[in-house]
């Protein structure tokens, strides 16, 4: 049974209607927990709050103290780079690598990228607890291994120079399958042409790598890169559960600097500071990216 | 002569391949192996050396160790009830926005999608705090609201899954099923969302993976023991405080529980949780 | 704890009052976020347990009552209490430490913990090493604990935890400080606090006596617990766990080593407490609850529970003290009569300024690195601090 279309303008309004019944409530969400928060976030930052008395206008006091009284904001920072770093260095390098191996014709490669992605799926926090016995100084079982091999043990979380290596490896455990599967649907959509019009020219494989794969790869890269970044700049589990920002405060992190400022010391001000540093270093870092992305990023649509 | 020795370099190739994938492999399922393992060790056997990998007998103690320093069946409930719920909000919002946007006109769509993707860039570092102001102006701290409610205003990445997904239908089901005198919600309801159920799983499942794993919600919203979820209770299990020797085994029963239920529910859904990714993934 | 509050209740009720206690719990640091949050939102609880560290800041920002009028009014005797215990809970206004005596009273204490030395008697036996006397020194103690360190790690003399340097124990017994009498300067770097803190660090990297000290979220437990030291310094309630792992007549308490030079041995006292909120609803009803915690009969009957260690006033603290295991228990009060402090983490914002310093000379500790330097750094850092904590009590 046809029913009869009404006039355009009739149907127009009636789907835009709909379409905002729709959206509702993630337009709503959008206002209260993204564009509200970032507001209301700015002014905190701009004063001194402790959610109990009216807040104080400070101006750019919290900001200025972070980088010259606050005793912890800039070895937070610092930590949280290295970190950074090293988390996405090493864990880039590892999925490629695994994306290559398993990019090949073989048995078992489903089992494999299943093993590879299980540590993703695992929270943090039950695994940060398992990973801590097994860095234990006297009795983990990693410095077991060590022993194992004739070498001398590592005071993995008691050494403030070890300890974020501690994390940073576990990072990597974490993190390397997720990586690995996007690397690996980026890999599948290179044409085996290329490849084979290489052959044809003789190249070996580490000049097929180079030439073909790292640049074809680079748009997943790119992505990789950007997304590893933010995440491994907010990393807060790891280090709350693993070592509780110790020892020393070696392996304190941004967001747990966030934490305890906010909740345990009532410093909205200072926090939600430190939280729009936070913020300003993703957009910097991701900025940056894009920038070198024209000049390193090759999208096949130039060829 | 050349066949023979490039199928032998091809197969050795091979060969070299699979040894770094296993031993790769057994790297990463390391942890857990050891984990499983410890779980069920007698104290003592915990500060063995060399370590032994099987335990026996196989010892159930650390469990009751466990359930007797924390209430984990309280937590599991919890845990569970806020995740499903989690989840219903979430699939609910987050497709009808998507299906708003994937295939509706309207005055504001792109601005609307851009600013949502614009979200992803957004910290939690920075929402974290004026999140909690309004929760406890609406005197919702201490209840599982906080955890639960947001999850019903949509989520960009899955808004993102879905509208690809939704993109992915014909325009011309879209039409037919318009000039039958449809509904919006009606073709909603009744083409898209059975059409795409594997994407809407796979928003499910990452759903509550994400509830299930989140700490520093709870953390921060949870001050009744009674309440706590199984991350925030494990998180207790830190420092020094609680006594004794049969701490280790408690820390790793404990662990193993935290867990579980996602080894379960991977072992069973995995290709859910990869398939799904990838599809974001290589579009960039 | 419930079921002293409801006895509470039963003499209530024989005075013709019906109460009803509505009671929260949490955790240590739980309970304080809690509170954070319910004094934010302007509906704290009427009484509370009271963190002895916090009082200052507290009484000065008028978060808690001051009930010295209502203690003399009430004729509430505190003749029979510890007076380093008491003394953290009196705060004269203006005061940037508690203690003065003649302070008013903003809460009472409800128990008094000095920390405790013990040994592993077993240790000792198997070592041929002597027990620990009454007159024993730190030179003692040293020469003891190599003999009871085995060369494959698996035991050593003793462990003393980081903790108790900013408790002031051994500072304190080489007769360093960390702070002026006044609180304004620091004196970490002080010549006998120096020898404090290098003796405890030598221990550690040149004697190879004592094992690192734990990673900070360390899942391992107590170390003389595990059988792993001989000898530990370690809080007055970690008796009861002692005594539970440990089998009875392996272990022993003992005075803590003298001071070669100054001849002091000081242990520290901290007393947790109660207190009433001044926004509390029934003020009074909470002050009976309060005295009733910290009179003879409540301490009596949070002994029986086991709860609070040991019972402020002095027959339930003998009583307590004269209880074995272990079988030199009594020496810990004699340790605490002969010479004991309060602990001296009280100042205003102490927290907040040793959070700072701590790391720094710390990571001497856990790395192994130069204590000289570490303890010139703290000492800059801790007069920040300290600067910061006057411009914010004044301010």
């Amino acid at each position: 049974m046809l029913k009869r279309l009404n006039f355009p303008g009739d149907m127009r309004i009636r789907e835009e209607f709909n379409a905002w019944l729709f959206v509702l409530p993630t337009a709503l969400g959008l206002l209260i927990f993204q564009l509200f928060p970032v507001l209301f976030s700015l002014y905190v930052s701009f004063t001194n709050w402790n959610l109990i008395t009216p807040p104080k206008w400070l101006g750019f006091q919290n900001y200025r103290d972070l980088f010259t009284i606050d005793p912890f904001f800039v070895s937070t920072l610092r930590n949280t780079v290295l970190y950074a770093v090293g988390t996405v260095s090493f864990s880039l390098f590892f999925a490629i690598l695994v994306a290559l191996l398993l990019n090949q014709q073989l048995k078992g490669k489903e089992f494999f990228r299943a093993v590879f992605f299980l540590p993703v799926v695992l929270p943090t926090a039950s695994a940060a607890l398992a990973w801590t016995w097994m860095y234990d100084t006297n009795a983990g079982i990693i410095n077991s291994f060590l022993k194992l091999l004739g070498l001398a043990p590592i005071p993995w979380l008691v050494n403030t120079n070890y300890a974020l290596w501690a994390l940073i490896i576990e990072a990597i455990w974490a993190s390397l399958g997720f990586n690995t599967i996007i690397f690996l649907a980026g890999l599948q959509n290179i044409s085996k042409d290329y490849y084979e019009a290489a052959s044809i020219d003789g190249a070996n494989a580490w000049q097929k790598f180079v030439n073909i794969t790292l640049p074809l790869l680079s748009p997943t890269t790119f992505f990789v890169l950007v997304t590893s970044i933010i995440n491994a700049v907010q990393i807060f589990d790891l280090p709350f559960i693993m070592t509780g920002g110790g020892p020393a405060n070696a392996t304190q992190t941004i967001v747990m600097y966030i934490y305890s400022n906010a909740f345990r010391l009532q410093r909205m001000g200072l926090a939600s500071a430190v939280g729009y540093m936070v913020f300003i270093i993703i957009l910097g870092l991701t900025y940056l990216n894009f920038k070198f992305e024209k000049k390193w990023v090759f999208y096949e649509e130039a060829v | 002569m050349i066949v023979a020795r490039s199928r032998m370099v091809r197969f050795s190739k091979q060969a070299l391949n699979y040894v770094l994938l296993v031993v790769l492999a057994f790297i990463v399922l390391f942890p857990i192996l050891w984990l499983v393992s410890s779980a069920f060790k007698t104290p003592a056997q915990q500060y063995e050396w060399p370590p032994r990998f099987l335990p026996s007998p196989i010892y159930l103690g650390n469990f009751a160790s466990l359930f007797k320093v924390m209430p984990m069946p309280i937590y599991l409930m919890n845990t569970l009830v806020i995740a499903v719920f989690s989840v219903i909000g979430m699939c609910i919002s987050s497709s009808l926005a998507a299906f708003a946007t994937a295939r509706m006109n309207f005055h504001g769509r792109n601005v609307l999608f851009a600013m949502l993707m614009m979200t992803l860039m957004i910290p939690y570092a920075i929402t974290m705090i004026p999140s909690f102001f309004i929760f406890t102006r609406l005197k919702w701290i201490d209840t599982f609201l906080p955890l639960i409610v947001p999850n019903f205003f949509g989520g960009a990445f899955m808004i993102f899954l879905l509208r690809q997904a939704y993109r992915s239908i014909p325009q011309e089901m879209m039409d037919a099923a318009q000039l039958d005198g449809a509904s919006y919600f009606k073709i909603y309801w009744l083409i898209f969302i059975p059409l795409t159920i594997p994407i809407m799983v796979t928003v499910a499942l990452l759903t509550f993976l994400w509830s299930w794993n989140d700490l520093l919600g709870p953390l921060i919203y949870l001050n009744d023991p009674q309440l706590y979820t199984v991350q925030r209770g494990l998180s207790q299990l830190t420092g020094r405080s609680g006594t004794g020797i049969d701490r280790r085994g408690i820390i790793m029963a404990g662990s193993l529980l935290g867990m579980l239920p996602m080894l379960v529910i991977y072992l069973f859904g995995q290709r859910y949780f990869i398939q799904g990714l990838t599809r974001s993934g290589s579009k960039g | 704890m419930n079921k002293i509050i409801d006895a509470w209740i039963e003499i209530q009720k024989g005075k013709g009052v019906t109460v009803e206690v509505e009671r929260q719990y949490g955790s240590w640091d739980e309970y304080w976020g809690k509170l954070q949050t319910q004094l934010a939102a302007g509906t704290p609880p009427d009484i509370g347990i009271a963190d002895y560290g916090r009082v200052v800041s507290y009484a000065r920002d008028g978060v808690i009552l001051n009930i010295e009028e209502q203690v003399n009014l009430s004729g509430f005797s505190m003749d029979k209490m510890m007076p380093a215990a008491l003394a953290q809970y009196r705060w004269k206004e203006g005061d940037f430490d508690s203690g003065n005596p003649e302070g008013d009273l903003y809460g009472l204490p409800a128990d008094a913990q000095p920390q405790v030395m013990v040994y592993n008697k077993k240790m000792f036996d198997e070592a041929g090493v002597a027990y620990p006397t009454d007159d024993w020194t730190w030179d003692d103690m040293l020469e003891a604990a190599k003999k009871l360190t085995k060369a494959d790690q698996s035991q050593y003399g003793f462990f003393l935890s980081p903790g108790l340097m900013w408790r002031g124990i051994w500072v304190n017994s080489a007769g360093g400080s960390f702070h002026t009498p006044d609180y304004k300067k620091s004196t970490i770097n002080s010549a006998e606090t120096k020898e404090a803190f290098q003796w405890l660090w030598d221990a550690i990297w040149v004697h190879k006596v004592s094992p690192l000290p734990p990673a900070p979220n360390s899942q391992a437990p107590n170390p003389f617990l595990s059988r792993q030291v001989a000898m530990t310094i370690d809080g007055v309630w970690w008796l009861t766990d002692f005594a539970n792992g440990l089998e009875p007549g392996e272990w022993d308490t003992c005075m803590f080593p003298k001071h070669p030079k100054t001849g002091k041995r000081t242990t520290t006292v901290e007393a947790d407490g109660f207190w009433i909120f001044k926004n509390a609803k029934e003020k009074d009803l909470a002050f009976d609850l309060l005295t009733f915690f910290c009179s003879e009969d409540g301490q009596k009957r949070f002994d029986a529970e086991g709860y609070l260690i040991p019972g402020n006033h002095a027959d339930v603290a003998n009583a307590w003290y004269a209880k074995t295991p272990p079988d030199n228990k009594k020496k810990i009060l004699e340790n605490i009569n002969q010479d004991s402090v309060k602990v001296d983490i009280t100042y205003y914002q102490a927290a907040t300024v040793m959070s700072v310093v701590d790391p720094i000379w710390m990571a001497a500790f856990y790395d192994g690195g130069d204590l000289g330097v570490a303890l010139e750094a703290s000492e800059a850092a801790m007069n920040a601090e300290l600067d910061k904590a006057w411009a914010s009590f004044t301010g």
